[in-house]
């Protein structure tokens, strides 16, 4: 339950900030589709930090739960900002197949995350840097991400 | 062998088939079209101003009745065609570039079909139509006429359009009396918008009164109505005048979108569902609570922000006429204002009448071309905003008079008009329910106190007159819109600036 709270509390920190961003540029009455560049560019961020936190987080959650837990945990940070990207769909600033889309590499992502720590986990390979070695490849990827945002992040968004 | 022989049979059948039955259907099907006849003509001897709006008369004939579809682009029309009887009805057209105009009508039942063509002319200089048709109109006035940089378009009565924006192919008409006299219905119902629209008419050799009835519907103060007759010819630099002066601008739309804005408070609205769903999120994860909790939340937050923002966005109209008492013509600007409230493509209809440009998101009603769909499409916190701006004839409802410096208004309508307010002096009053032809006289009642937007702007539009009366008034124009919110401003003097 602990991770579980963790994990709400860093999509948490996640989104209020650019919540906050936002808020701000909607107050100041721009034109619609100035607050609809302005969404989607929090959104595009959102994604971004949303998938880093993930590679991060799976391999430090996965020491102190089950393996089915760590799905269970991953498909609720998945959900909560579901309603904002709703928002943002009904916005016209991101299509509702962007949505999709982004489901779709969140867990082929989480996949990839849990299934090198159920490798390093079942062949006992370095079994005492385990935790360590799962969290740098889960951060190779995450570097790997970060480095093709303007790629995937293309794809996402149109 | 047997089977060469059956070959050969099937070949003969197939041969008989193609010779005799297939001529056969074809010479029914020409047979029919021989039925079936369609004459084109066209308003103003076929001229036109390229992206404006021009008629096509269309005359059909059948030996057999039945119900006719007659369509050209977009637009298609459904009748009932009586047996052997002609029958007329009208297009309004708009080309742009494409000087080919081809309708096409099919016969509901049988499916048979026949098309024709018509090229119309643009028109490179201002026009100006001629409607004679006993030549009652003085050689003089035509020589004064084709003299000046204008193209004439001599043409008969019958062709007058059906549609009043069919008067945006010419720049101006002279019509004579003999003429005049012979126009339809809904002939005279276009020509009458047209001369309220501010067009420009010269009448020829009119009855003092009916030439005082057109007068009195003409738009911006009758600027732009001339009057003729044999023994008053129009000079040459007069006529030259009136052709290069163009109506003055109608009031500003800003005003009455003060009138249209619905405060809605989307923003604020969202922002506080914003803030409360990442608050809710927050004590899940500070209290105890159970799994299944994380998981309902955020779907039940998804169900709560497409229920309450996925909806149809509510479309209503807005109109404002203006008119002096004296006068039966009304100035009416009107708007339809949007809140976008999600994702949603639609379309709204409004007549022909009431838009005075063709947007390029618009097109005409496949079933009534009287109608004209614009397409728009909205997202959340979009809003969209269409306005009409001309004039139009009416029947004053009230007449205002000031007696013993006190005003008096007297109901003419055959109806109670309700919620009505006054602007006398300085200050606005509600008005009582005034029943049919009775009359109401100031008494120093208690001014009102409402501070709505409406009063705002009657305050705003009043202060050019002595007295005026406002009152909820739907414009006819708009009769098909069940959200059209309308009022009247009647005041008793002409406004001081040029209308």
């Amino acid at each position: 339950m602990n991770v579980l709270r963790s994990s709400t509390l860093i999509s948490f920190f996640i989104i209020l900030p650019l919540l906050i961003w936002v808020t701000g540029e909607l107050t100041e009455n721009q034109s619609h589709a100035k607050v609809q560049y302005i969404v989607q560019q929090a959104i595009q961020i959102f994604y971004c930090l949303h998938l880093f936190s993930t590679c991060i987080s799976i391999p430090i959650f996965c020491r102190y739960i089950s393996f089915s837990e760590t799905i269970f945990t991953s498909l609720i940070s998945l959900l909560i900002p579901l309603p904002l990207l709703i928002l943002s769909w009904l916005m016209g600033s991101i299509p509702w197949f962007s949505i999709i889309k982004y489901g779709i590499l969140f867990i082929i992502i989480s996949s990839i995350c849990l299934f090198i720590i159920l490798i390093i986990n079942k062949f006992r390979i370095l079994a005492y840097l385990s935790e360590g070695t799962s969290l740098f490849f889960c951060l190779l990827i995450a570097a790997f991400l970060l480095d093709n945002y303007l790629l995937w992040l293309n794809w996402l968004v149109n | 062998m047997k089977q060469n022989t059956k070959k050969l049979i099937k070949i003969l059948i197939l041969c008989f088939i193609n010779v005799s039955i297939l001529p056969a259907a074809n010479m029914a099907n020409s047979e029919n079209n021989k039925l079936l006849k369609l004459n084109l003509h066209p308003a103003w001897n076929g001229f036109y101003h390229p992206g404006k709006i021009t008629e096509i008369g269309i005359e059909v004939f059948s030996k057999h009745g039945g119900m006719v579809n007659i369509k050209h682009h977009k637009i298609k029309q459904s009748f009932f065609l009586p047996a052997e009887t002609p029958y007329f009805t009208s297009f309004p057209v708009v080309l742009t570039q494409d000087t080919l105009a081809s309708f096409k009508l099919t016969r509901q039942d049988s499916k048979t079909s026949i098309s024709k063509n018509i090229r119309l002319k643009p028109a490179l200089k201002p026009s100006m139509a001629v409607i004679d048709n006993n030549g009652s109109v003085p050689l003089k006035l035509l020589d004064t006429l084709n003299k000046l940089n204008i193209k004439l378009l001599p043409s008969n009565a019958s062709s007058l359009p059906r549609f009043s924006k069919a008067y945006q192919a010419i720049d101006a008409i002279l019509i004579s009396y003999s003429s005049f006299k012979r126009l339809e219905n809904v002939q005279l119902n276009a020509f009458s918008h047209y001369i309220a629209e501010c067009g420009k008419v010269i009448v020829f050799n009119f009855p003092d009164s009916i030439r005082d009835n057109l007068s009195a519907i003409a738009g911006c103060r009758g600027a732009f109505f001339l009057t003729s007759n044999a023994s008053k010819l129009l000079a040459r630099e007069s006529i030259q005048y009136w052709l290069k002066s163009t109506s003055t601008t109608l009031p500003e739309a800003t005003k009455l979108n003060e009138v249209s804005v619905k405060n809605l408070h989307t923003n604020s609205t969202l922002l506080f569902f914003y803030f409360t769903y990442i608050a809710l999120i927050l004590c899940l994860a500070l209290f105890k609570v159970k799994k299944i909790v994380f998981l309902i939340t955020p779907l039940l937050g998804s169900i709560i922000t497409l229920s309450f923002w996925h909806k149809e966005p509510s479309k209503n109209i807005i109109s404002w006429l203006e008119m002096s008492h004296l006068r039966s013509s009304a100035r009416y600007t009107s708007l339809v204002h949007i809140d976008g409230q999600g994702l949603w493509n639609g379309s709204i209809a409004l007549p022909t009448n009431a838009y005075s440009d063709v947007l390029p998101t618009t097109k005409f009603n496949d079933n009534t071309p009287a109608l004209m769909n614009i397409e728009f499409s909205t997202s959340l916190l979009s809003t969209q905003l269409w306005q009409w701006q001309s004039s139009q004839f009416i029947q004053s409802p009230l007449k205002l008079e000031i007696v013993n410096n006190s005003p008096r208004i007297i109901n003419l309508s055959n109806a109670i008009i309700y919620n009505s307010l006054l602007s006398w002096g300085e200050d606005i009053y509600s008005l009582p329910p005034l029943s049919p032809h009775k009359y109401w006289s100031f008494d120093a009642s208690v001014p009102a106190e409402l501070n709505t937007n409406l009063m705002k702007l009657f305050r705003q539009q009043s202060q050019k007159y002595n007295v005026a009366v406002l009152i909820p008034y739907a414009s006819p124009l708009f009769q098909h819109f069940h959200t059209n919110e309308g009022w009247l401003l009647i005041h008793n003097e002409p406004t001081q600036t040029d209308l």
